[in-house]
């Protein structure tokens, strides 16, 4: 592997452009996926400048998987854009697969892995595509524009074509002329500022650059006449991009009546492409930095609290503090602003994160025989970062089984009276102040319960949380062999638990014959939760409050033990509280240690209608901490949610009781189990 | 200080290029992200060598070059234009626009400090 630069100096800024250019990849291909029938001469041009420029950059890093990738992927879509625009439908599934395969590599490289060479059979297929014949000439639009020649002859087919559909959707043409001069870059306005003002509201078809005569005040000798479909008026973009409105004029634009349109209209304007412009003027950033800048404002306030405690000791002896203790509450709300800002950083949109689905969906179209359309309806909800990427391969997985196994074949559905093609919906709302929910809804044959019942030789359950449970038992499959795609990737018992270790819920809703709808909760944010410290076996431990329903004092008297039976494990005792009977557990033993002395104080924790109470030595106090997962999010540590710094540098084990309760619950059931 | 123009929508790639000529004191590099902020700069200050990107949104280099190459100031300025391993027929494209000369990433150190001593030695009259 020959490089030119030394990797290690460009590495991070070539990682954060690369995926840049992996979403606009990923973008572009899902956006030609939707409307296959378009012409999509603008995303096949953004693809071919992404593809061209992660070559250029990877063969810089000298990282030949990539390379290869880029260079055939870009061979082809080159291809289709020379003939009329348009992508071969046999090419899109190699693109999707190339575009997952350089995905691949950059986390490989992202994490100091070796970065494989590209696989041979999909570099064939894709040259395969890139031979293959294109479709027939397309209708070219016969668009008359009020345009100066010089202008109005530059416009390509596919421009053209642009405007013609954003005309369609009600938008209007406009022509912006800027002059830059010395005083406009002075003071701020220059041909970037310009068009970055523009992107947010409106599409730029062209900018065309343009000699003309040099004068005093602008003595470049330049212009920059820019063609922009808007619904803004002409004042509105004028102000929007900082340029004087006589700058700005609206072109009239007539289409000859008996040119038949493309397709059909397809709605409100593709706000998809604006909402990529707008994202000019966002920084990528190192998550692990604002982490560290949240960990410091802990410290701040640890620090502030410990000033209160002074304060208070000063004016316990008489001194008037009241003008400090004014200026150490004014201090708080900035404090707690700085705070909920730094955390709002944090939040990635779930549209992006769920960019890709539409993709994958479509690669599962080739191997499982089965027609399903999948639809993302997530409006702007925003969640976590870290929450969106223990959540996505969770998604994944649901998606993968709604088309694997809810799904039926064609001539099932045909026989049911259903639409052949199946219709998987994806969809966001959020149920509370901290919790998003994301459901999957399919319209397949649901699930069988009796069937999965009886695979898992347990009885039929009553409800479809028992249902659940019997399929998030671990190592529970529903076919004899895995399937080639639900058998990869997670199962959905790591489904649960992810959802567990977030503190978030999974639910089921199964309608026998109509189809499933599966809900992840997931809170908002799981950087800082609000968590009890407690000792156990006189080490320190940390739990998110909200899995807990109630402290109790353990009182022998309360605590039953039931009859040991011959081979069984670890003691299983109960404990009545208020006239109910709970299992009774010490932690130590639920993580796997042996307890040291007396835990006369137990925790009880509720998850999914279960409930357990875990013995611990004391109580500490409250805290709100900031949590940081322990590495790889598919390493699980049973029982471990991550770590935590209270303020004294020691790590700080945060507990996933939840998902601790979870295992129980399963063990004690086995052992009840004739 | 001799004013270098370096275009490419790429940071890291612009990055690279000063990396690369870190060794020549007397360079003072102006970042262009794109062809019309190069096309820009150019009307509004002079420079000695541009080192230009031919892929590129909105407008490509090789539109770059013939806008630039129309203006009188600009015929005789120094353009090293980039270009891709497999983008052969943009190379020919580039040289008959008024490239001054061609590189093809990926590209070492030495090889673009010769370039860029080349072409900045005969504009200045040295050899």
């Amino acid at each position: 592997m020959t490089q030119s630069v030394d990797v290690q100096e460009f590495l991070q800024g070539f990682l954060g452009e690369a995926d840049e250019h992996l979403g606009r990849i990923t973008g572009n291909l899902a956006a030609i996926e939707r409307e296959p029938s378009h012409a999509h001469g603008r995303e096949l041009g953004e693809l071919l400048r992404s593809l061209h420029t992660l070559k250029g950059l990877a063969g810089m890093m000298g990282i030949d998987g990539i390379v290869d990738l880029a260079h055939a992927m870009e061979t082809l879509v080159r291809a289709a854009e020379r003939s009329h625009g348009r992508l071969p439908p046999r090419a899109l599934d190699p693109l999707v697969e190339g575009a997952g395969a350089i995905t691949q590599r950059i986390r490989a490289l992202a994490d100091g892995l070796a970065v494989p060479p590209a696989p041979e059979p999909l570099l064939a297929a894709l040259e395969r595509a890139a031979d293959a014949p294109s479709e027939g000439p397309e209708p070219r639009r016969a668009l008359q524009l009020d345009l100066d020649p010089s202008i109005a002859d530059k416009l390509t087919a596919s421009e053209r074509e642009e405007i013609g559909r954003a005309l369609e959707h009600g938008d209007a043409v406009v022509l912006v002329e800027f002059v830059p001069t010395p005083a406009k870059a002075e003071a701020g306005t220059t041909i970037t500022t310009v068009r970055a003002g523009i992107a947010p509201h409106g599409r730029i078809v062209r900018v065309l650059p343009r000699s003309r005569p040099r004068t005093e005040d602008a003595p470049g000798g330049l212009d920059f006449a820019l063609v922009v479909v808007t619904r803004l008026s002409v004042a509105e973009l004028a102000a929007a991009a900082r340029v004087d409105p006589s700058d700005v004029r609206r072109i009239g634009a007539t289409e000859p009546v008996d040119t038949p349109a493309l397709v059909e209209s397809v709605g409100p304007a593709d706000e998809g492409a604006f909402d990529r412009a707008s994202r000019k003027g966002v920084v990528r950033m190192d998550v692990a930095k604002l982490d560290a800048a949240l960990e410091h404002l802990s410290a701040i306030a640890l620090g502030r609290a410990r000033l209160r405690e002074e304060v208070q000791r000063l004016a316990a002896d008489g001194l008037d503090l009241r003008r400090l203790r004014a200026m150490l509450d004014d201090e708080a709300r900035p404090l707690r602003r700085m705070r909920e800002t730094l955390l709002g950083l944090r939040m990635v949109p779930l549209r992006e994160v769920l960019e890709p689905l539409p993709l994958i969906v479509r690669g599962l179209r080739n191997t499982t025989g089965k027609h399903v359309r999948l639809s993302v309806d997530v409006g702007t909800a925003e969640l976590d970062k870290t929450v969106a990427e223990r959540v996505f391969p969770a998604l994944v997985h649901i998606v993968r089984n709604a088309v694997d196994h809810g799904i039926e074949s064609p001539d099932v559905r045909a026989s049911r009276g259903k639409p052949p093609e199946g219709h998987v919906r994806v969809e966001a709302s959020s149920s509370s102040a901290a919790t998003l929910d994301i459901t999957i809804v399919d319209d397949g044959g649901g699930v069988d319960a009796a069937a999965v019942a009886r695979r898992a030789g347990k009885p039929v359950p009553s409800d479809d949380a028992g249902l659940l449970d019997i399929l998030t038992t671990p190592g529970f499959s529903s076919r004899d062999e895995t399937t080639t795609t639900s058998g990869r990737g997670i199962g959905l018992d790591i489904v649960r638990q992810t959802m567990d270790a977030l503190g978030g819920a999974l639910e089921l809703e199964n309608r026998p014959g109509q189809g499933t709808t599966m809900r992840l909760r997931a809170p908002l944010t799981v950087a800082i939760v609000d968590a009890f410290a407690f000792e156990a076996g006189r080490e320190r431990y940390l739990a998110p409050i909200g899995v807990v329903d109630a402290i109790v004092e353990v009182e022998p008297s309360a605590v039953v033990r039931p009859p040991r039976g011959p081979g069984e494990g670890q003691p299983i005792e109960l404990l009545h509280v208020r006239g109910d009977v709970i299992p009774l557990v010490s932690l130590r033993r639920a993580l796997g240690l042996a307890p040291t002395g007396d835990e006369p104080k137990a925790m009880i924790v509720r998850r999914a209608g279960h409930r357990f109470a875990f013995t611990i030595e004391r109580m500490l106090g409250r805290h709100e901490v900031l949590v940081r997962p322990l590495g790889d999010p598919l390493v699980r540590v049973p029982g471990v949610a991550g770590s935590a710094d209270l303020g004294d540098g020691r790590p700080t084990l945060v507990l996933d009781l939840a998902g601790l309760t979870g295992r129980l619950v399963e063990r004690t059931s086995a052992e009840v189990q004739p | 200080m001799t004013e270098v123009l370096v275009v490419d929508d790429s940071k890291v790639m612009r990055d690279m290029v000063v990396a690369c000529l870190r060794a020549r004191e007397r360079l003072r590099f102006t970042h262009a992200a794109s062809g019309l902020e190069a096309i820009e700069r150019l009307s509004l200050a002079s420079f000695d060598l541009v080192v230009l990107d031919l892929n590129m949104p909105d407008i490509g280099g090789i539109e770059v070059l013939e806008f630039v190459r129309a203006q009188d100031k600009l015929r005789e300025l120094p353009i090293l234009v980039v270009t891709t391993r497999g983008d052969e027929a943009s190379r020919e494209r580039a040289l008959g626009a008024g490239a001054s000369s061609f590189m093809t990433k990926p590209f070492t150190p030495e090889g673009i400090l010769d370039q860029v001593d080349a072409l900045l030695g005969e504009s200045t009259g040295r050899s």
